[in-house]
């Protein structure tokens, strides 16, 4: 099995370059990017990657642990334009704490009540239909067929050829 | 830096640099799987080590951090700071923030800035930037304008008046909940701009409400909400009898 391996590896450049060829080769590369990786970074890699390690976040700024404001202010019309930029992130501000509360809640934007009176007809149509039909027929001919003539305004009188004398 | 095996510390108690205090991290953040580690503690192996003196707090559930009186800043990534530039001689502006080194603002990291285009400014101006890198070992560097490439709140801040104060100050006055900038600004017209790193550039429209406003920033430091609130009362009739 190892052998059959290794001669895997170890085929030829021209032949890898073939088309058929696409699949073998990517892993190919792969094995040998895994193993030059291993190589240069050690053990460095394997450190960090297990999860005793990962428990931890590093954070240098005390900007985000006491969510500090932005430094840059204006007051009573000194510098429109900063007042723009205050009023904005104010919004944000705002609307990121609703959108928290709502989370936290656990209750969606849009209330089921007002969800219910705006969805109920359409959906009330959309099972109704679906139940006329099952009860009509079975075939999945004439299901389509009802549909279409639930669907389509009435039909207007057939055209009658005038009679020619 | 090998942490030393010493008493048991716990949130609150006075701690120095070398001091282990992975237990009374692992007995803070309880079960949760993730903890953050602040300002003043790194990770040494598996191991939580303190690196500055100060006391051990923390401020939300699994979020640590060393707290202590500070003046120096040691320039962290993404905080914005006020500097005082004082070479504009070459490609890089060099601006003092206060930190160990000096930082460096590329001419171009201005809005509207091209190489033909140079930003107009002098020896001694005044800047708000942002620092787009910061580091142990590298000097630190600034930047006036954000990913699109517009200044937003950042770039040069004409006239004014710059004061200095700790860091914990700065802190104290952005928190959400502080009054005091909002009470000044019911007060008087003015502009203000606040770095992490102590500096605190002031605009008002008189001498004597500069004054005001940062005598009244200084005398915060030791208050609690409501006397600062009390205070900027008081300012506003002393000073608009005078």
């Amino acid at each position: 099995m190892s052998q059959k391996r290794a001669q895997k590896r170890n085929l030829s450049k021209g032949i890898l370059e073939m088309k058929f060829m696409k699949r073998s080769k990517d892993k190919v590369e792969k094995e040998i990017e895994y193993q030059e990786g291993a190589e240069f970074f050690g053990n460095e890699t394997r450190i960090a990657g297990t999860p005793k390690e990962a428990q931890y976040i590093i954070e240098h700024s005390m900007v985000p642990i006491e969510k500090l404001v932005n430094g840059r202010m204006s007051f009573k019309g000194m510098n429109p334009e900063i007042e723009r930029l205050m009023e904005q992130e104010w919004h944000n501000i705002r609307e990121q704490q609703k959108a928290l509360e709502r989370e936290i809640s656990n209750r969606p934007e849009i209330s089921d009540k007002a969800m219910a009176k705006r969805l109920g007809k359409t959906v009330s149509k959309k099972y109704g239909d679906r139940k006329v039909a099952c009860n009509s027929d079975d075939s999945e001919e004439e299901n389509i067929n009802s549909d279409d003539s639930d669907k389509s305004p009435p039909k207007r009188g057939k055209f009658l050829k005038p009679k020619d004398d | 830096m090998t942490p030393t095996e010493g008493p048991t510390y716990k949130v609150g108690d006075t701690v120095l640099p070398g001091d282990d205090v992975t237990g009374a991290v692992r007995r803070g953040a309880g079960d949760a799987s993730r903890t953050v580690l602040g300002p003043g503690l790194r990770r040494t192996g598996g191991q939580v080590v303190v690196s500055r003196p100060g006391v051990l707090r923390m401020p939300k559930n699994n979020v640590f951090m060393v707290d202590a009186y500070q003046k120096r800043y040691i320039p962290v990534k993404e905080e914005h700071v006020v500097g005082v530039v004082t070479n504009t001689s070459s490609d890089v502006f060099r601006v003092d923030i206060g930190a160990s080194a000096t930082a460096s603002l590329s001419y171009l990291d201005f809005e509207h800035a091209t190489k033909k285009n140079r930003p107009n400014i002098q020896n001694g101006d005044v800047v708000y930037a942002k620092l787009s890198a910061a580091g142990r070992d590298m000097e630190p560097e600034l930047v006036c304008v954000d990913a699109h490439g517009k200044a937003g709140k950042l770039g040069k801040l004409e006239d004014g008046f710059l004061i200095n104060c700790s860091l914990n100050l700065i802190r104290k006055l952005l928190s959400p909940n502080c009054p005091l900038l909002q009470a000044l600004g019911q007060k008087w017209p003015y502009e203000c701009a606040f770095g992490m790193n102590g500096k605190v550039w002031i605009k008002a429209r008189s001498i004597k409400e500069t004054i005001a406003i940062g005598n009244a920033i200084y005398e915060s430091e030791n208050m609690n909400n409501d006397e600062i609130k009390k205070m900027c009362f008081d300012l506003g009739v002393v000073v608009d009898s005078m």
